[in-house]
């Protein structure tokens, strides 16, 4: 009897612990979301903070972040979502979220995390416009820049200009360039007036804002063959190629400009901190573009990336991660911490920003910026510096030159409107 | 008695022990290089023929479904004016690299393998480039070629020459890459010829020194006959890595400025991940592949009859 009693007791008592531990299990099962995004040590150690406190607000989550070169981050991530075994959340470039959409690669955030009309009354419209699909959205904006002018007030002193009135205008910038620019007795460029060195966003920024349309709104398609988008080239070729004030074989322009060399540098404000961080003792300002006339547009091309979710990862718990990285408080720390420009409404018009000389103008940029509309990668760059190499190296004329960078933009959206196409 | 019956023996008599030991005799080698195999399959031989079926599709590899398309992508790469353009850099290149790294990396073994003072100082010297990793290699030329404060254009400026933008300006960006290439790839090809040097007979020099042949001469009937095979396997293969040259163009130029540099993998690349058209980048493969045969069989069908390994 007692035997028996031992031995039924016994067994209870395994159920009992058995019970316990796998009801023990069960609480303290994990989610685990996998990050993925391309690397910047700034990036990663606020992305690491950030993850870290919603990991302590949110107990049953763990987060893995994994920081990937840039330019390594679609050979590793575009393999492993084909193959099924990529992450939960991670970045795409704004223009290719319709793409990722329509392909069911990933999903629409989480009305329970944030419904469609929150979204768009607490976003800037040009930082999220792209991310719409089917009337939802498909992601946060994250590493939102537009395109400003940074220049050094000791070279503008130097050259007797003021440095507390930077060029206003297209032509004011030719001549404050020409006032900085120096060469040496065999005429190589020892001090450099202005740098641009072609670069994609600061050509269609300089187009925008001299009104050119770049879209036919018809055909859906790219179209550079406008006076205003010819005027624009020409302006910032002109640049090297008849005021001499911009030369490509004096070196990359932003190393140059923080080597103090460079008078006047078209950037993203995350040159902020970049300089911040290389060249400490540099003493520089931030502006906005100049216009083409006086009181005329200061458009600019902003450009952003999105984080989104992985159709295949948990919904909710991976949408409330990404709003947590975009939410107000994060934005503030992005700004801090790597420069990256708020796209929340509410912080653009914060006094702390207002009040910050670098920052000011940025935040004014941000007002003004307009998404691109094409979906084509190539044309955020590649083939606009190509275009502006035609003219500085070949010397084709500007018109011609946008007549190729059409025929070529319009292959390349044609190539992937069709991969957005279900 | 014969091999059987001492066999039979051994296994007691028993038939099917020894049908058991033959088979595990016979199958013991395969059993040993299975493992390899298959990875040989997995990494390369599967991929292969993946990228073949890839290639008659209109493959994304974020779309669910990928639609035959026949011969299309072919069609369109022949179509395609950047990827002959890819392929005429990829032969200057090779051109340019594959004769220049040859002869060099001959004469500093020839060098290397006389009595010499320091030789095994300059052996590690010129094997350096090799074991250094491409990437970073590159990236200490793009500051060596820098247009302002390149070491490069210091000399330049020196000898009272105008600088020059090396990798900026399309007339000087193949050279300079190939200049980087050579520098990279001697090391290697050194360390193969001096191999092939010393593992020719002394006595048919003293031979010929008795017969009155010079140095010249020498070198002319001996060194460069007894030296044909090694000679043959550094071209085929030099020829074959040039064609496939992505790592430093990739990292010194980006193909530009104007696809001045564009060889046939970065453009590859470049449709495949830049522009998610895999099908198309896969068909651009199979003809690099093609030609790359082509060139191999022909290499060893004019040099490959002279060549004997006695």
């Amino acid at each position: 009897m007692i035997k028996n009693i031992r031995r039924y007791g016994a067994l209870l008592l395994a159920i009992a612990l058995f019970m316990g531990l796998t009801c023990g299990v069960s609480a303290q099962k994990k989610t685990t979301i996998v990050h993925w995004q391309h690397h910047s040590p700034a990036r990663l150690e606020t992305v690491k903070a950030f993850a870290q406190e919603f990991m302590k607000e949110n107990p049953n989550v763990k987060i893995e972040i994994e920081s990937v070169p840039q330019d390594d981050f679609f050979q590793k991530l575009l393999p492993a979502i084909a193959a099924g075994s990529g992450p939960d959340t991670f970045q795409i470039p704004l223009g290719q979220v319709p793409a990722y959409a329509a392909s069911g690669v990933i999903q629409p955030i989480d009305s329970r995390v944030a419904t469609t009309r929150q979204i768009e009354s607490e976003f800037i419209t040009p930082a999220i416009k792209r991310m719409k699909h089917n009337g939802k959205y498909y992601g946060f904006p994250v590493d939102v820049q537009t395109i400003v002018l940074f220049y050094n007030p000791k070279l503008f002193k130097e050259a007797g200009l003021d440095p507390e009135r930077p060029p206003q205008t297209w032509d004011e910038l030719i001549k404050y360039a020409q006032a900085i620019h120096k060469r040496d007795a065999k005429g190589i460029t020892t001090q450099m007036g202005v740098g641009t060195g072609g670069y994609g966003p600061t050509v269609i920024t300089l187009m925008l804002q001299n009104g050119a349309p770049l879209w036919n709104t018809k055909t859906q398609l790219p179209d550079f063959n406008s006076p205003q988008a010819i005027e624009a080239l020409k302006f910032v070729t002109d640049l090297e190629t008849t005021y001499k004030v911009e030369d490509a074989q004096f070196g990359r322009r932003n190393d140059m400009f923080r080597q103090g060399k460079v008078g006047m540098v078209f950037g993203h404000p995350a040159m902020i901190g970049a300089n911040k961080t290389t060249a400490p003792n540099l003493e520089f300002r931030t502006a906005e573009i100049p216009a083409p006339k006086a009181g005329g547009s200061r458009a600019t091309l902003l450009t952003s990336w999105a984080y989104v979710v992985s159709s295949q990862a948990e919904s909710e718990i991976c949408s409330k991660w990404v709003a947590y990285l975009t939410s107000a408080e994060a934005q503030k720390r992005w700004t801090l911490t790597t420069g990256e420009l708020p796209s929340r409404k509410a912080l653009l018009d914060l006094p702390e920003y207002k009040n910050d000389i670098l920052l000011a103008p940025c935040m004014e940029s941000m007002k003004k910026s307009v998404p691109a509309p094409w979906t084509a990668r190539r044309l955020d760059d590649e083939l606009i510096r190509e275009t502006y190499q035609l003219i500085t190296l070949k010397g084709e004329s500007p018109a011609a030159a946008l007549k190729w960078l059409t025929k070529e933009a319009v292959k390349a959206e044609k190539e992937q409107q069709e991969l957005a196409r279900p | 008695m014969s091999a059987k019956t001492t066999t039979m023996r051994r296994c007691g008599g028993n038939e099917r022990k020894y049908r058991w030991y033959r088979f595990q005799k016979a199958s013991a080698p395969y059993i040993f290089i299975l493992p390899g195999v298959v990875f040989y399959l997995m990494v390369t031989i599967v991929p292969m023929i993946m990228g073949f079926w890839m290639s008659f599709h209109n493959w994304s590899i974020i779309r669910p479904t990928q639609p035959w398309v026949g011969l299309d992508n072919y069609r369109k790469l022949f179509a395609d004016p950047l990827f002959w353009t890819s392929m005429k850099n990829t032969l200057v290149y090779s051109i340019g690299v594959v004769p220049l790294q040859m002869i060099l990396a001959l004469l500093i073994a020839l060098l290397l393998n006389t009595g010499i003072k320091g030789r095994k100082f300059f052996r590690l010297l010129y094997y350096l480039p090799v074991i250094t990793p491409m990437s970073i290699a590159a990236v200490i030329w793009t500051w060596i070629y820098h247009p302002n404060l390149g070491i490069f254009n210091q000399i330049v400026r020196f000898i009272g020459l105008r600088p020059q933008d090396w990798l900026g300006n399309p007339d000087w960006a193949m050279f300079s890459v190939i200049l980087v290439a050579i520098w990279a790839g001697i090391g290697y090809r050194m360390v193969v010829y001096l191999a092939a040097l010393q593992g020719i007979p002394r006595t048919y020099y003293e031979a010929a020194e008795i017969d009155g042949a010079g140095r010249w001469d020498a070198f002319k009937y001996i060194t460069l006959p007894l030296l044909k095979p090694t000679t043959l396997y550094i071209l085929v293969t030099s020829v074959i890595s040039s064609f496939q040259v992505f790592g430093l163009v990739n990292v010194l130029t980006g193909g530009g400025p104007l696809n001045s540099t564009q060889v046939a993998v970065s453009y590859i690349f470049k449709r495949a991940f830049g522009d998610l058209q895999f099908g198309l980048a896969a068909a651009m493969s199979f003809v690099l592949f093609a030609i790359i045969l082509a060139i191999t069989l022909i290499q060893w069908k004019f040099l490959g009859k002279e060549v004997t390994y006695e």
